[in-house]
């Protein structure tokens, strides 16, 4: 578990000051993936240091388990270190060492045999699917590659806990999918604790259990990846959603070409989790008498919970849309009303 | 071969000796400054990386007093350097002139202009990788060692061997105190007694010196970059 309480980091001196972090508050839960997004210059790089004090909190309590991280002298927080790794958006990896060297670069003066350096470097390269690279130098490797380099070594000192600063955002798509399913494959089979900072939310989709959402220094929201795509409570958690589905505009142009009845109306319906098995629109006919037509639809999947979202029209008396409208609300779902004239947003 | 020898280089040819003398103390001053300026100019340069605003061992008044300190020094033309130096050189190795009496001078000017090249070649050095030596748990000294030094070697390795080539220009000028050498040689014989073929020649051997460094040196940086 890792917690922060109450940390503040600010930078500069009393007559310019910047305040990078903003009481913050968080618990992050042994085993998680936990996301931290935001738009540059948002904090989160600094948040993310201050976990392993790289940057000193100036107020605050940092805690990893029962430890103290505030309390801790030179030597006891290096030793700390060790069980925190971490990478980087553009690698860092050493340009002049072997990737073998690279990745037993952490276990060097530590008392572990040349032998037992050479094994764990060996498994760590079959864990990261770069085997036959020990020998190579970082210029040869592409740019996942070397992320799976730097993950190998944040990984050489068996830590319980990864932090990721940007860790995909200097890649393509398809590289950084990889990433991403090795970095869950980790937190399964290694039970790793992951902190991923990003300021793309599909990464946050993709892989993240938890996330929080940070602006000027501040959380703004937090909650299970669930809550926040399905049921977003500010403004700028609703923002980064939609880059992450990127559907808004395709519903835009759709409803552009549509021309409505003088008895039709246009909702666009939420829904996470089982609801998704059941055929609520027939229903909607067989209660109400409202027909329903599907103009739009998607069904997304985060942690393997299903969440869909329907723009329909509905036509029938306005007595029955109001009672149908209700019902689905009872039912848990999340409606809305549209009107063409304010799409587009 | 004998005849076209003396034809063309008669004073050379009339006294070979003194080239292998003047070239023998030229080594002499280029190595022990090289090693002595070389040693602490690198310590200094790596005081003055860590101990600025933002590394290892911060420390505002060192960084600020090396700082002045070694752009100080550096304005002071090596010429008067030399006479400025007397006291300290006198003090130091009981003698004023000669090539050893040059060596004290040689080295207090190579120590600042040396530190100040370490300085650029470190600061070359990916902050990145001392954030992740640092996040790995490496000690202070541990990022100096293995980070600094190891992965600014090659620019280190290139600042060296231009280091290398301003001592072998320095050591012309030692001659103003008897030092000798082949600048001296060129000067006091090629020059002031109109012997052409001797300033020539010295000037071809200072040259081998200088193309020898650099050659090495770019041996050296193909070998250890990638």
């Amino acid at each position: 578990m890792i917690e922060l309480e109450n940390v503040s980091v600010v930078f500069g001196n009393d007559e310019k000051k910047v305040e990078a972090v903003k009481h913050v508050n968080l618990k992050i839960a042994k085993g998680t993936i936990f996301g931290i997004v935001g738009y540059s210059g948002a904090g989160k790089s600094t948040l993310v240091r201050v976990i392993n004090r790289l940057q000193r909190p100036t107020t605050g309590i940092v805690r990893i388990e029962d430890c103290v991280l505030n309390e801790l002298n030179e030597k006891e927080l290096r030793q700390k270190r060790k069980e925190i790794g971490m990478i980087f958006q553009h690698f860092n990896l050493l340009e002049t060492r072997t990737i073998g060297e690279n990745v037993s670069f952490p276990l060097k003066y530590n008392n572990i045999s040349k032998e037992k350096q050479r094994a764990k470097v060996a498994e760590l390269l079959k864990l990261v699917g770069l085997e036959d690279k020990v020998d190579a130098y970082p210029s040869q490797l592409s740019g996942g590659q070397k992320q799976r380099v730097a993950i190998a070594r944040a990984l050489a000192s068996e830590p319980k806990i990864l932090l990721c600063d940007e860790a995909t955002s200097a890649l393509d798509p398809k590289t950084t999918k990889q990433i991403l399913e090795l970095l869950q494959h980790l937190n399964r089979e290694l039970k790793l604790t992951i902190v991923l900072i990003t300021h793309e939310m599909q990464v946050v989709k993709e892989i993240c259990h938890q996330a929080a959402v940070m602006s000027k220094g501040e959380i703004v929201e937090k909650g299970t990846v669930l809550q926040l795509f399905s049921k977003p409570q500010k403004k700028l958690t609703a923002e980064f959603i939609k880059t992450a589905f990127q559907q808004e505009e395709i519903i835009s142009k759709l409803l552009q070409h549509t021309d409505l009845k003088a008895d039709e109306t246009l909702v666009e319906l939420a829904y996470t989790g089982d609801i998704t098995n059941e055929p609520l629109l027939i229903e909607l006919y067989e209660k109400f008498r409202i027909i329903a037509n599907v103009l739009y639809g998607n069904i997304e999947y985060l942690q393997e919970t299903p969440m869909g979202k329907l723009i329909v029209s509905f036509k029938g008396s306005e007595a029955n849309k109001t009672k149908s409208l209700a019902y689905l609300k009872s039912r848990g779902l999340k409606v809305r009303s549209l009107e063409i004239t304010t799409l587009g947003v | 071969m004998q005849t076209i020898f003396e034809k063309y280089l008669p004073n050379v040819a009339n006294d070979p000796q003194v080239f292998f003398e003047a070239t023998w103390q030229t080594i002499y001053m280029t190595f022990w400054t090289a090693l002595i300026g070389g040693a602490l100019g690198l310590v200094l340069g790596v005081i003055l990386v860590v101990s600025r605003p933002g590394g290892l061992y911060e420390n505002k008044l060192i960084f600020w007093l090396l700082d002045k300190v070694i752009n100080l020094v550096r304005s002071v033309p090596f010429i008067i350097l030399l006479a400025l130096l007397a006291v300290v050189t006198q003090f130091i190795v009981k003698t004023t002139i000669g090539a050893k009496a040059a060596l004290v001078p040689l080295i207090a000017t190579v120590i600042p202009f040396f530190a100040r090249q370490v300085e650029t070649a470190l600061l070359e050095v990916d902050p990145g990788l001392i954030e992740a030596a640092q996040a790995m748990g490496l000690s202070r000294l541990g990022i100096i060692w293995r980070v600094y030094i190891r992965e600014g070697l090659s620019s280190l390795i290139r600042v060296s061997a231009l280091t290398m080539i301003s001592i072998i220009g320095l050591t012309a000028m030692a001659g103003a105190v008897g030092a000798g050498g082949l600048g001296d040689l060129a000067i006091s014989q090629g020059y002031n007694r109109f012997e052409n073929d001797v300033t020539v020649v010295a000037t071809a051997l200072i040259l081998v010196l200088v193309f020898l460094s650099q050659y090495i040196s770019n041996l050296l940086i193909k070998k250890i970059s990638h």
